[in-house]
């Protein structure tokens, strides 16, 4: 295993939480990765995260984030399934 | 002048909307409007016995600073203070307080609704409603079964 890997804490949230079994993971991945390749290799290892696939937003380090958007170490990824707050 | 956001908080603890109305009173306001989200008893025709809140803290926090920023940059109020609980909630208990003080009473009212109607699109929080066929998330205008479900 060589190459240069960024480390990301993901948080899923409230039923991505039920889906994935924990509320925190650590992720290894590649230099480059982008939340789309972070969701990717999630479903990979959390097949239900499937279910909620194109009904959840990501926020990077507390903002709210796109599929396109790069990580970087230490990063925190939260998984956010649609809101229900009020 | 703009507005000011006068106290914006996340918390486990018991929220109300009369403090919140002193924290937003000022000598210019003619009008303060307080909304507050209480847990009621039934959804969807179902019986509910308590909810659970969940919240991913410190996000929340920033999201409803930012809708209580919006507000002051949309509406001509004085200042706007919101309060959201979490955890586990009794039927009858405030999940959510709001105050908003403006010198006429039009923005006051325009400026509350803006804030509940954004906030219960935006902020990450999440409730978990209990009944007697279960625990349900809440999902917009669905009820998701928790734990394992097929489909």
């Amino acid at each position: 295993m060589s190459g240069v890997q960024l480390q990301v804490r993901v948080q899923p949230f409230a039923r991505a939480r039920e889906a994935c079994g924990k509320a925190t993971i650590q992720l290894s991945l590649p230099a480059g990765a982008t939340v789309a390749d972070c969701l990717e290799r999630l479903q990979q290892s959390f097949p239900a995260l499937r279910a909620l696939q194109g009904r959840m937003l990501v926020a990077v380090n507390e903002r709210y984030s796109g599929p396109a958007q790069a990580l970087a170490d230490g990063d925190v990824v939260a998984l956010i399934p649609p809101v229900s707050g009020g | 002048m703009a507005g000011r956001v006068a106290s914006i908080r996340v918390t486990e603890g018991p929220v109300a909307a009369e403090p919140l109305a002193a924290a937003v009173a000022a000598p210019e306001a003619g009008a303060v409007a307080t909304f507050a989200g209480v847990v009621r008893n039934h959804h969807g025709g179902r019986p509910v016995a308590y909810l659970e809140y969940e919240a991913y803290v410190p996000m929340a926090e920033m999201e409803l600073r930012a809708v209580a920023e919006a507000a002051c940059a949309r509406f001509d109020i004085i200042a706007i203070a919101a309060h959201h609980r979490h955890g586990r909630l009794q039927i009858g208990e405030v999940a959510v307080a709001i105050a908003v003080s403006a010198a006429h009473r039009d923005a006051a009212f325009d400026a509350l609704r803006f804030a509940i109607d954004t906030l219960k699109a935006r902020v990450p929080i999440w409730k978990r409603e209990t009944g007697p066929d279960g625990d349900f998330w809440v999902e917009g205008p669905e009820r998701i079964a928790t734990g394992q479900r097929p489909g």
